[in-house]
């Protein structure tokens, strides 16, 4: 007589300690293989895009770095300030976009530090949870220090920067630079070389590169399944066609391939952040635009690359001081999606390990 | 570091070899960091520097030669909010207006700094204060007074009010 | 009394209220209920385990009050994943309309007795998602009770400390035995 089996359908709800944000996963096992994993979203929709349309552009800054993504502030505030210039055809001082460049720089560190130590702390390992804060409490002491905000920074205008960076500044993100470099073979150490975080992450979740370019995936999920695409090379904005940095690929697709990929640009980071302080020019910070400035009607798409992956707004203007319309390209909602992709095939066990390698924020997958 | 990957066609002893010097590797880094010097801010009886940019409660401090404070009544931090959180009221026309009413629902506040972007005489501040938390909502609703007064309307917990010492790391 | 199950008159009075009862009676009794109930609430104070339900931004600046510079574990904050071993929900973020019966539900399955903790100016009153918006609940007060208010946005780690220290002094004044001596009269114990 055969024995009958049933699928078990497993809900890993919105509040669940390993969830990055309320996300509810609808998982079909099969045993303790997974069958089918649908993720459930909408939990923390803030209908940020019609907000957007009842606040002028300089109100919309100080929405658009909580509404979206809220681990990487002024990468929104990055696209959100370029899609407005490149409409408005608004120039942008030297200073202003080496200073953006460098802050764009220190939200990269600052969002793979959060991503390692959630990631280390899903798998079991606390002190990577520990060692993250405390580099990343480092980063928003600079921060605080030149933007006024620990996480939310509403630094970034429409023709620049709000105020220049006090004196010195520079050093100690130059200080903070050498500090971090030397934490690295501390984290290798302990995690990267650890044969149970490689037995968890080696080969687990793998995502081929045709899937990953079908379903949309971008940033360090795509490039990591060998899709050697960074929108900093490819579409440079700011000034990053002029600093020297690799962006690195990996083929394997696997867990631990993210995972290189990840810690592998927070080097490149530091290289990029130390040319911009090399280089740092002398003068204005911001071009004079009013303060209800009535951007000409148009429409533009401006992308950037957020840790997460390919961010992009396409803004609608008609002429007058509020948007029209605001389209929100969110890089966390294609990975999302690639996750159902990754996940079938594997056990139950494996769920934790696969959602964080992808690094989604809910906040962005939901706006 | 050793990254080979756990592949199942090693003998017993080497397994058992490179278990071993894993312990022996994350040991050695526990114990180098246990004789660092510890970073926790043992909150309340210190405290962390906020820089002098730090984006705290919201306050229209009295100048000291006015003795009022230095608001114009131009409406313009009312406009830039993007919360709405901000009402103010007067009476009278031209010089001779009279703020009647300045609320700010601290409670909507989202601390963002356009208020005191847009003001031209620099009257509305932020002032360093952070530890507003109280039990009652109605308490977030700052009036005129307590704008004045720059410091949280609900007193501070008791555990804080002894402050030993500062540790300085922003600004 | 018979001992047929039908028959035992239900009743919600333990026999810990008659026992309060019996003391608050006796002259002096009153102190002692006092003395006893300071020394269970500084033990209940000092070790207030909540449940971390972040949400969005303010759930980042609880993962940094928990963590190496600002150790919550200090005074005795361990989070919980799960509601039944929590006895504080910390809601951190906006809470969208979707999740709001799941905030009721995981309110509902804490044990007594429980606090509330709001975090940031979206838990609190909605915050800068108040207007225009179609999907955000306007402050977790209309769903749960809550007992401190912590505003900001984000509040930093010290604010929350401070939120905290202002929920264990409630808690170190709370009458939770002289509060039942009432309810064992009204209920005709």
């Amino acid at each position: 007589m055969a024995l009958r089996t049933e699928e078990l359908i497993l809900n890993m709800g919105p509040q669940h300690p390993s969830t990055h944000g309320v996300l509810r996963l609808i998982v079909t096992l099969d045993g303790e293989n997974i069958v089918d994993a649908q993720p459930d979203i909408g939990y923390l929709h803030s209908s940020v895009e019609k907000m957007m349309e009842a606040r002028t552009y300089l109100q919309n800054i100080a929405l658009v770095d909580r509404g979206m993504d809220y681990l990487t502030a002024m990468a929104n505030e990055e696209v959100w300030v370029l899609a407005v210039e490149r409409l408005a055809r608004i120039e942008v001082p030297e200073r202003a976009r080496y200073i953006r460049t460098i802050m764009l720089e220190l939200q990269r560190i600052s969002s793979h530090l959060i991503w390692w130590g959630t990631f280390g702390i899903d798998l079991g390992a606390f002190t990577a949870f520990l060692w993250a804060m405390r580099e990343r409490e480092r980063i928003m002491d600079l921060f605080e220090a030149s933007t006024g905000g620990r996480l939310h920074h509403v630094y970034f205008r429409i023709g620049g920067v709000y105020e220049d960076v006090p004196d010195g500044w520079p050093d100690r993100v130059a200080e903070f630079c050498d500090y971090f470099l030397q934490r690295f073979p501390e984290y290798d150490e302990l995690i990267t070389g650890n044969p149970i975080f490689q037995a968890r992450t080696r080969g687990v979740g793998v995502l081929p590169l045709e899937k990953a370019v079908a379903m949309g995936a971008s940033g360090p999920v795509a490039r990591a399944s060998g899709l050697a695409y960074d929108v900093r090379k490819a579409h440079p904005y700011e000034v990053y066609d002029r600093v020297q940095f690799d962006i690195p690929v990996r083929s394997a697709g696997d867990c631990f391939a993210r995972y290189e990929v990840r810690m592998e640009e927070m080097r490149q980071s530091v290289r990029i952040i130390r040319q911009c302080l090399e280089h740092l020019p002398q003068g204005e910070i911001r071009s004079k635009v009013q303060v209800n400035v009535k951007i000409p009607a148009g429409e533009v798409y401006a992308r950037t690359e957020s840790p997460r992956g390919d961010l992009g707004i396409y803004l609608v203007s008609d002429g007058s001081e509020k948007p029209y319309r605001v389209k929100i390209r969110a890089p966390a909602f294609s990975n999302l999606y690639a996750l159902t992709e990754m996940m079938k095939g594997w056990k139950v066990a494996d769920v934790i390990a696969i959602l964080g390698s992808i690094d989604i924020v809910l906040s962005d997958v939901d706006r | 570091m050793n990254t080979a990957a756990v592949d199942g066609k090693k003998g017993r002893l080497e397994q058992a070899w490179e278990a071993a010097v894993g312990l022996v590797v994350g040991l050695r880094s526990t114990l180098r960091t246990m004789l660092e010097p510890k970073v926790t801010v043992i909150y309340p009886l210190q405290k962390v520097n906020v820089s002098n940019r730090w984006h705290g409660l919201l306050a229209l401090p009295i100048d000291p030669e006015t003795d009022n404070d230095k608001c114009i009544i131009c409406f313009q931090c009312e406009r830039v909010c993007p919360d709405r959180c901000i009402h103010i009221e007067a009476t009278g026309k031209g010089k001779e207006r009279v703020l009647t009413r300045f609320d700010i629902e601290m409670d909507k506040c989202c601390y963002c700094g356009l208020c005191v972007e847009v003001c031209p005489t620099e009257a509305i501040v932020f002032v360093p204060h952070y530890e507003a938390s109280t039990y009652n909502r109605a308490n977030l609703l700052y009036n005129l007074d307590d704008l004045h007064r720059a410091a949280p309307k609900e007193p501070i917990a008791t555990g804080v009010v002894k402050v030993q010492g500062q540790i300085g790391s922003g600004g | 009394m018979s001992t047929d199950p039908k028959a035992i008159p239900r009743s919600t009075v333990l026999p810990l209220d008659r026992a309060l009862e019996v003391i608050d009676a006796l002259p002096g009794g009153g102190v002692i209920l006092a003395k006893v109930e300071e020394v269970l609430n500084w033990g209940r104070a000092a070790s207030v385990w909540p449940l971390t339900f972040g949400l969005a931004c303010c759930a980042i600046e609880m993962m940094q009050f928990m963590a190496t510079r600002f150790d919550a574990d200090r005074v005795g904050i361990i989070p919980r994943g799960t509601p039944r071993q929590a006895d504080c929900i910390i809601v951190a973020g906006r809470a969208t309309i979707k999740i709001a019966p799941i905030i009721r539900r995981l309110w509902e399955q804490m044990p007594e007795p429980k606090y509330v903790v709001s975090m940031g100016s979206c838990a609190t009153c909605g915050g800068p998602f108040y207007y225009d918006n179609y999907s955000i609940l306007k402050g977790i007060d209309q769903i749960i009770p809550v007992d401190v208010y912590v505003p900001g946005c984000p509040p930093r780690p010290e604010a929350l400390y401070e939120g905290f220290l202002k929920l264990q002094e409630k808690i170190r004044k709370e009458p939770f035995l002289r509060r039942r001596i009432g309810a064992a009269a009204q209920a005709g114990g």
